[in-house]
């Protein structure tokens, strides 16, 4: 497709305007780095609807407009995992949130570190969970700036050219967001997508008779759009490892602590999985592609480019490929403002500077937001970044699994102690990185081991050892310590509505 | 202790509704749905399978959010 400069001024400018709205835009509400995560659980000063509305832009971010369909283009119904996770994560959410939000409350916890610290009494579990988060955010933090530069290139950008725009604009924009918060640039990013969302389901749908003949078109050219039975364990393992780790993202869990009550946690968990109907629909956009033969040398994340180039006019392209950028940069920040925050809150002030100034936390912070985009270009050049990049996010989700024990098992198993979450998590971290290692960053399935998601592998290690380790605490009588009591586990807002809540 | 017992029961019903069920209709049973018939407005099976989920889950969780924990708008 070719686009004209003025194709190219206006994707410039809505970008453009987004960076400078975001600047200016911090009066209109108080920057706060966990500020984002508050109107996506919390949403104290705004209705149900707009929190919906808000929180999806949240948890949908543009990566999935190209790493969904790329995925679905070449691995077919396998990608459907992304779909079914989110029946798996909001119940599970509903479940366990409650109890871990009622715990933070009363006790003025912010981030999961903080949690872990004060149910294991240990400060340095506290650091291996806030390490953990932050390896995990380093994918995730460049499957956005993939995700951008395959825009790029289907803007005829050269490849490398992508590559550093791509980058530049992340860090710009993060650099901005972490001086004035990102809450407007988010509101912004929501709307462009939605609607270039909304015409791209309403015109292909059209087009395609409600998609019965994509899939027609598909049966008659012998190609399945089932889930390959090779992955079928890989289906399996990644749909309940993601379901299961999406609530260990630490952006979330601060959103969590931050939200106004259980019964809003539970209000929304309740209605949000809806939104995975667009992921749905992106599935099919891939096999729209796939149909049609859309895609240049079949380059798998070009899925959804090439069907809105083949559908669309050149204005409506660069609308919505913009929208892609917003959507990448606008999370990508976040996350880096989320791993700073953990790292300035767990690392530093703990164990290098307890009495560090206000002013030099927030510097501490600056720098490292900065590290940690440059940090995620490792991930970028991976050959999964290349393939198919939602293996990018799995890999994120593999690692933040490792903390369950800690997270969330530790809110029931009250006498878990902190040996026997340490050592398995240690046993699972090494395994994943080995896992990871094995198949050389390309992917998170373990081909020699049935293609089982290297997250799950690394669980069930983790748990062996747990469980060992566990044998071996009771049986030289170590008792686990920790800071919180019986009265602490809770599952609702009446539970300590008569005790009087310190905060 | 019958206190106990009710509250245990109420617990697996919640357990049952947020997680058994989705556990296994959507995870355990993969290799069953996995299927092009029967198929509907020539969705294959595991498509629209998938795609009335999406909209299941959120009643059973409502359910829940009701009826067992009886929670309510503030």
């Amino acid at each position: 497709m070719i686009f004209s400069s003025l194709d190219e001024a206006i994707f410039f400018i809505i970008i453009g305007v987004v960076v400078i709205v975001a600047f200016l835009g911090a009066k209109w509400r108080k920057a706060d780095l966990s500020k984002v995560g508050e109107w996506s659980l919390g949403g104290r000063k705004f209705g149900t609807l707009i929190v919906w509305f808000l929180m999806g832009g949240d948890i949908y971010t543009a990566y999935s407009l190209v790493s969904i369909p790329g995925g679905a283009f070449g691995l077919r119904g396998f990608i459907l995992y992304a779909t079914v996770y989110g029946a798996i994560s909001y119940p599970f959410l509903y479940f366990v949130a409650p109890r871990l939000y009622l715990i933070a409350k009363k006790h003025g916890l912010i981030t999961g570190g903080d949690y872990v610290k004060k149910r294991f009494k240990s400060p340095v579990l506290a650091l291996l969970v806030a390490i953990t988060g932050i390896i995990a955010m380093l994918p995730y933090i460049s499957l956005q700036i993939v995700g951008i530069k395959y825009v790029l290139q289907s803007m005829n950008f050269p490849i490398i050219t992508s590559f550093i725009i791509a980058f530049l604009i992340v860090a710009a924009f993060t650099v901005v967001a972490g001086l004035r918060g990102p809450a407007l640039g988010a509101i912004i990013k929501d709307a462009v997508l939605w609607a270039v969302i909304i015409v791209v389901l309403v015109v292909l749908w059209i087009k395609f008779s409600g998609f019965s003949v994509v899939f027609s078109t598909l049966s008659a050219q012998h190609k399945t759009v089932l889930i390959p039975s090779n992955l079928m364990l890989g289906y399996i393992t990644l749909a309940f490892g993601n379901g299961v780790a999406w609530l260990l993202f630490p952006n979330l869990l601060t959103g969590i602590f931050g939200s106004k009550s259980a019964n809003t946690i539970k209000k929304n968990s309740v209605f949000l999985p809806v939104y995975q109907v667009w992921l749905l629909f992106l599935s099919i956009f891939g096999l729209v592609a796939l149909s049609q033969a859309l895609v240049p040398s079949n380059v798998s994340s070009l899925a959804f480019p090439s069907v809105l180039a083949a559908y669309f006019p050149s204005s409506f392209v660069v609308v919505a490929f913009a929208g892609i950028i917003i959507g990448s940069m606008v999370p990508a920040s976040i996350q880096a403002l989320a791993a700073a925050n953990l790292i300035t809150r767990n690392i530093y002030l703990e164990f290098f500077n307890k009495k560090a100034s206000e002013r030099r936390q927030v510097n501490f912070g600056r720098i490292f937001v900065v590290v940690m985009v440059v940090a995620s270009l490792v991930f970028a050049i991976t050959p999964a970044a290349s393939g198919y990049i939602f293996y990018l996010l799995t890999m994120s989700y593999a690692w933040l699994l490792q903390t369950l024990p800690a997270i969330i098992m530790s809110l029931y198993w009250k006498k878990l102690d902190k040996y026997s979450t340490g050592i398995g998590w240690l046993a699972g971290m090494i395994v994943v990185f080995w896992g990871l290692y094995t198949v050389g960053f390309s992917s998170s399935l373990l081909p020699h081991l049935g293609d089982i998601y290297v997250g799950i592998f690394g669980l069930m290690v983790n748990l062996a050892f747990l469980f060992g380790t566990r044998a071996v605490v009771k049986f030289r009588k170590v008792k686990g310590e920790t800071e919180l009591d019986e009265t602490d586990y809770v599952d609702n807002d009446k539970s300590i509505s008569s005790v009087n809540v310190s905060k | 202790m019958a206190e106990t017992k009710k509250s245990l029961r109420t617990t697996l019903v919640k357990l049952t509704l947020l997680m058994f069920i989705p556990w296994i209709a959507l995870v355990a049973l993969a290799p069953l749905y996995n299927r092009y018939s029967p198929s509907i407005g020539g969705w294959p099976f595991l498509y629209w399978y998938l795609f009335s989920w999406i909209f299941i889950q959120p009643i059973l969780t409502f359910i829940v959010y009701r009826f067992i924990d009886k929670e309510g708008p503030e």
